[in-house]
């Protein structure tokens, strides 16, 4: 008896465990600013408790980006909530919003949602709120400046820097010091290190590929 | 009424095998019955592709290998994923889709992921998340915008083709896949 309770306890876990491998390689590859759209588009919410839940979504977009999303099997639905504390990955036409700590530095308390450019095992990359983007604006600013509805699918410009994700640390990459960051970071894939070799591929602007390529080759070592 | 219970069961698993033994060998566009205002008639391309040969699945993995390696220097730059039985690769091909409008002709890159199912004797090929790209006229910072592509408007309105894309347009597009499919079954 204490055998099938164990093992149906086991397979409750694996139902429910937090299976985020699918979405892993999946980004956005531009550099600018990307809005989550703040009209229903058909999406994917993955739950705190590992469970997905798809329908349609919509961004709402607060002070310094996207505060929640609202949620909604289909039309006519009721609609629901979802604050960051409520999950853990949004995915909704090609943009992924991850959950993460809002204060990175200590990394826990409460959450907050960062849009990824690349969502990957090993390395991932997102987008810093605080950054400045290349026509001179800090992206705070262009989100409160365009109000409730952001209906457009192009950037506000090419942002300046990112945040990256690597075994449980956060980062801040940079365009200016860009190659040193991004050394000291994946330093640890001989493959990858080789490879910066060429300056053509090892660029800011093509940070995208190169944390591709780190995770794809990561776990060959 | 046996008989006839039992012809009908025997009609629908024939038909059922039927249908299971036809399987596309390769990418080629077909006019649908979906019109849309001022573009016309949707033509789509299968999705699915099949490469039956009478090697093992350890073997087909090695052909699908060989193939990517053989087109690019890096193959994780293209690899999204690789197991055993299944290949992910996501490509983006510049100016792969070329239409003529009022005399003038646009060209737009195109991406895609191919799904590569490896088993004994078959590699079934599958296409999604195809999508057109282009730099926006009045982008900042030049960066492409991609947007889903459900298929070519090869057919007016009327029904009438549109000579400077039927037989061209879709052509190209056939061709750059089906040229990768035998690519991989000659190896």
């Amino acid at each position: 008896m204490k055998f099938f309770l164990c093992l149906f306890l086991l397979i409750s876990s694996t139902i429910y465990s937090q299976d985020l491998s699918k979405y892993y390689n999946t980004g956005n590859t531009t550099m600018s600013k990307k809005w989550v759209n703040s009209n229903w588009e058909v999406g994917t919410i993955m739950l705190s408790d590992g469970s997905e839940i798809k329908g349609d979504v919509k961004g709402v977009y607060g002070n310094k980006g996207v505060s929640s999303f609202k949620f909604r099997k289909k039309k006519g639905d009721d609609t629901r909530k979802i604050k960051a504390e409520d999950c853990l990955l949004v995915s909704v036409n090609s943009i992924i919003t991850l959950s993460l700590p809002k204060n990175l530095k200590k990394k826990s308390g409460k959450k907050s949602f960062y849009v990824a450019m690349y969502y990957g095992k090993y390395l991932t990359v997102f987008e810093n709120p605080e950054a400045s983007t290349a026509n001179g604006q800090s992206t705070s600013l262009l989100g409160r400046g365009l109000g409730k509805s952001t209906d457009f699918k192009q950037g506000g410009g090419r942002m300046l820097s990112f945040l990256a994700l690597k075994d449980n640390e956060f980062s801040k990459l940079t365009a200016l010091n860009f190659r040193k960051q991004m050394k000291k970071l994946c330093g640890d894939n001989k493959k990858w290190t080789s490879r910066t070799s060429d300056k053509k591929w090892f660029q800011y602007d093509n940070l995208y590929k190169v944390t591709h390529f780190y995770n794809q080759t990561k776990s060959k070592q | 009424m046996q008989y006839l219970i039992s012809s009908i069961l025997l009609l629908f698993v024939l038909n059922i095998n039927a249908q299971e033994t036809v399987k596309s060998k390769e990418f080629k566009y077909t006019k649908t019955n979906e019109k849309t205002r001022f573009l016309g008639y949707l033509s789509t391309l299968n999705n699915v592709v099949y490469i039956d040969n009478d090697a093992s699945s350890e073997e087909n993995h090695k052909k699908v290998m060989d193939h990517i390696k053989s087109r690019y220097e890096y193959p994780e730059d293209i690899i999204l994923s690789n197991d055993s039985n299944e290949i992910v690769i996501q490509e983006q091909i510049e100016s792969l889709v070329t239409t003529v409008s009022l005399g003038v002709e646009n060209s737009s890159d195109m991406k895609y992921n191919f799904t590569f199912n490896i088993v004994d004797g078959e590699i079934k090929c599958t296409l999604s998340n195809i999508q057109l790209g282009n730099i926006p006229i009045l982008s900042n910072d030049y960066e492409m915008e991609w947007t889903d592509s459900p298929g070519l408007y090869l057919h007016r309105t009327s029904g009438k083709p549109r000579k400077t894309m039927l037989g061209i347009t879709d052509l190209k597009i056939e061709n750059h896949f089906n040229t990768l499919i035998k690519s991989i079954e000659s190896l």
